[in-house]
């Protein structure tokens, strides 16, 4: 385990507050956007995209009565530095943030940063909120799809995001990538706020942001060759200068992903899963990105062809240093490849911290749920069949979240008057571990 | 369509289940399908996406069709109520018994009053298989009453009563769903619902857990539990996973390029794989047990997957069809098939030189027919 609260490094990331960077930000006290939007504006359409200001006055989120943040926010006047101006006066070491928000972002891991460089990419506190209308004449509601997340991603770490379906990690991701513009919080990459960017300003950036999707057969241009679906991101940032330059890039490309050449001209239904997720990869490393997002890579795929994926991504993350997101449901997959991973439930990152840390303790209910969930190929497999788990509840809805713990109605160590009440929020159970969790209750 | 007989080495007859059935001293199992062969005609010629594939289904077990995507599993769960995809699809060869009678040669008629009523169906995708536009209760409803004279408020009454035992929380208000209100979860529920309606003695589940999270997953493998345990059902499920295979299983069938390469109880085929297919297969699932130092896997590190896709069904290679992808090729492997080899009392058998070859310690490899 590194020393992390002394790790310059780590002290520049406890500055990157989402307020730093608007002068505005301190006139607004109580200015809490999810109230806003819940109470006062709920007869007309929402806000979140439309008339979001791209810097304006209420933008970032200023500091709120929420109660799940409670005393830790707003920072520490020591907080409030922009992220350029590193190492100030250690703010973790302040107690009153010692569960704070910006805790969630210092930098977590058992290894030393490598190169101590800045992570690639921080996500500060980035919400999305759906509006949904059940009827014509309805007020309209609003799904919570992701709340309140925040981490970062080092350069050639891998990141994993774990959770059910409807959890949230794939609207993250999207919003992330502004693929769906985030409601609240913003987006470092590489030092830039990407989040308030414009799409011209943008542009350039996504080059060096790829995403690979699920079902590579809806991915692919059923009308496109392998040869332009791998060149149309080549052609769109202008990388090769004619055809035969774009011929050897795309080949380059394919040969990453283990294709020949030869299935240039194919087309994607000539393709088997596997062939069709490879060219799925081959067309996001063909701009040569930093950053790849991967959702679901494997999901869709045979047992044997996943493991060809799986052993195909980390070998090129190895080769090229690329920084991965990887979200998934199953855990095996999160736990194989991820060096640090995020559990999260209904919109909320629960757990999160070094992989083989959270595989060992799982301190939330619903992660040790989610172990319990991993099929089990060994003779215990059939033995452990007629226990019944805590999954069988439902998951709440993120239309109207609970107030408290979102987990509570399938939590078996839910308190009365505690979890249901009051939101649990990220912390370290073992300071300096950098393993956090939202619970009230966690399994220590 | 007169199914006909395809000669093969075996005489193929669903009445004399004897040496090719897997468990012969077992009483006559419910389903017995017997060198089932289903070919498509297409633009590029005949395709035999299933070559002679024997297996049973005794009362009451689960078995477990295993294989990767285009290895004829789905075919050959759908040849057995003869919803081979039409046009070009046909069953050429074989026999599938049911309950004593063999379904390739009942009449259409006759044979709609045994799908859904004595087999139920449940497919991988409940958002493609429910109707969009009619209510999750009506589609019960309907099921119900296509094999049974029950008035409407009747099958209301049972469709929630369906709801209810598949696990959906608040049955009377679900029932007036629509599919897309559902979750993933409650849509396969549904599903099941459907598929269990008439109390079929025999249930074929095609990967139904596949399009769903792993949480979601599990209680679908609980309801099946409880289906084939309390209910008495007879589970016939077709997946690629072995996990998930492992959960439910009695027996498993292994598929691949069309083919039976190897079958028996699952306890022995999980434990201790004897086609070099199964083998590769098995090794290249992810470690389950994800606390540091359980697994033999390290994190990060490479996993050992199986080289290669699975073959092309228009064009099998020749001799053992997994000989391209195999580690323990032999030159025999390129030019003859291999037999299915019994591996011994109970043990089940697998097609594979290595296991006839006479100065391997298998036990006691007593070749068949």
């Amino acid at each position: 385990m590194s020393p992390g609260k002394d790790d310059p490094h780590d002290a520049e990331l406890h500055d990157a507050g989402p307020h730093d960077a608007d002068p505005h930000d301190a006139d607004l006290p109580g200015a809490d956007p999810h109230d806003e939007i819940d109470h006062d504006r709920s007869d007309t359409d929402p806000p979140p995209e439309t008339d979001r200001p791209s810097h304006g006055s209420d933008w970032p989120p200023g500091p709120d009565d929420n109660p799940s943040r409670g005393s830790d926010w707003p920072p520490g006047p020591d907080d409030n530095h922009p992220p350029e101006t590193g190492r100030p006066p250690a703010s973790s070491g302040n107690p009153s943030v010692r569960t704070g928000a910006l805790e969630r972002l210092t930098v977590e891991g058992d290894k030393p940063a490598p190169g101590r460089t800045r992570p690639l990419l921080v996500v500060e506190r980035i919400s999305k909120v759906f509006p949904v209308r059940r009827g014509f004449f309805d007020r309209p509601q609003f799904l919570h799809a992701v709340e309140d997340v925040s981490f970062y991603l080092r350069r050639s770490e891998t990141l994993g995001i774990v959770g059910e379906s409807g959890s949230g990690k794939s609207t993250l991701a999207r919003a992330i990538l502004r693929l769906t513009e985030p409601t609240f919080g913003r987006v470092l990459f590489d030092d830039k706020d990407i989040t308030h960017m414009s799409l011209a300003d943008l542009r350039p950036l996504r080059r060096r942001m790829q995403i690979i999707f699920q079902d590579p057969s809806a991915a692919l241009n059923p009308r496109m060759t392998v040869r332009e679906c791998v060149a149309e991101g080549l052609s769109i940032f202008r990388m090769a200068k004619d055809d035969a330059e774009t011929d050897e890039l795309v080949e380059k490309a394919l040969s990453l992903v283990g294709m020949p050449a030869e299935t240039m001209g194919r087309f994607p239904h000539e393709l088997s899963g596997g062939q069709k997720q490879r060219v799925g990869i081959a067309r996001a490393l063909a701009v040569k990105p930093e950053l790849l997002v991967c959702d679901e890579p494997v999901s869709a795929l045979d047992v044997s062809i996943q493991a060809q994926i799986l052993n195909l991504l980390l070998k090129l993350q190895r080769d090229l240093g690329l920084s991965m997101l990887f979200i998934s449901h199953d855990l095996r997959v999160i736990a194989h490849t991820s060096h640090r991973m995020a559990v999260m439930f209904l919109g909320r990152v629960v757990e999160m911290g070094p992989s083989p840390a959270v595989c060992d303790r799982r301190y939330h209910p619903y992660t040790r749920a989610l172990f319990d969930a991993i099929p089990k190929l060994g003779p215990e497999s059939r033995a452990r069949l007629p226990i019944v788990t805590d999954l069988a509840a439902e998951t709440p809805s993120a239309v109207d979240p609970p107030k408290g713990c979102a987990y509570v109605a399938r939590c078996p160590r839910a308190e009365k008057g505690k979890c249901d009440v009051d939101l649990p929020t990220l912390a370290e159970v073992v300071p300096g571990s950098h393993h956090r969790v939202a619970c009230w209750h966690p399994e220590v | 369509m007169t199914p006909e007989r395809h000669g093969r080495d075996r005489a193929a007859a669903g009445t004399s289940p004897g040496q090719s059935t897997p468990a012969s001293e077992s009483p006559a199992p419910l389903l017995a399908v017997r060198e089932l062969t289903v070919r498509f005609a297409t633009e590029g010629g005949v395709v035999e996406a299933v070559s002679g594939v024997s297996f049973d289904v005794p009362r009451g077990s689960v078995v477990g069709l295993m294989g990767e995507s285009g290895c004829g599993k789905t075919v050959t769960a759908l040849s057995i109520v003869r919803l081979v995809p039409e046009p070009g699809g046909h069953i050429a060869g074989g026999s599938v018994t049911f309950d004593g009678t063999d379904l390739t040669k009942l009449p259409e008629r006759a044979l709609e009053s045994v799908r859904g009523k004595r087999i139920g169906f449940v497919f991988q995708d409940p958002l493609a298989s429910l109707n969009p536009v009619y209510r999750v209760g009506s589609q019960i409803a309907e099921a119900i009453r296509l094999h049974e004279k029950v008035s409407r408020r009747e099958a209301r009454r049972r469709a929630i009563e369906l709801l209810r035992r598949v696990g959906v929380p608040q049955p009377e208000e679900r029932v007036d769903a629509y599919p897309h209100e559902l979750s993933g979860g409650l849509r396969q529920r549904a599903m099941i619902a459907i598929a269990i309606a008439c109390n079929p003695s025999l249930l074929i589940a095609d990967e139904p857990t596949s399009a769903l999270d792993m949480v979601t997953q599990r209680q679908i493998v609980l309801l099946f539990h409880d289906l084939v345990h309390t209910h008495g059902m007879s589970l016939l499920l077709v997946a690629h996973d072995p996990a998930l295979l492992a959960e439910l299983s009695d027996e498993i069938v292994v598929l691949y390029a069309g083919v039976v390469v190897e079958r028996g109880p699952a306890s022995r085929v999980l434990a201790d794989p004897a086609h070099p297919y199964t083998q590769a297969l098995l090794r290249s699932v992810l470690p389950d047990d994800l606390r540091s130092g359980k697994s033999g896997v390290k994190p990060r590190s490479l996993l050992p997957a199986i080289e290669g896709s699975p073959p092309d069904l228009g064009r099998p290679p020749s001799g053992c069809r997994f000989h391209p992808r195999c580690e323990a090729v032999m030159e025999r492997c390129k030019r003859e098939t291999p037999r299915l080899v019994s591996l011994g009392r109970g043990r089940g058998d697998a097609r594979c030189f290595l296991l006839e070859a006479p100065s391997l310690e298998a036990p006691s490899t007593e070749v068949l027919s």
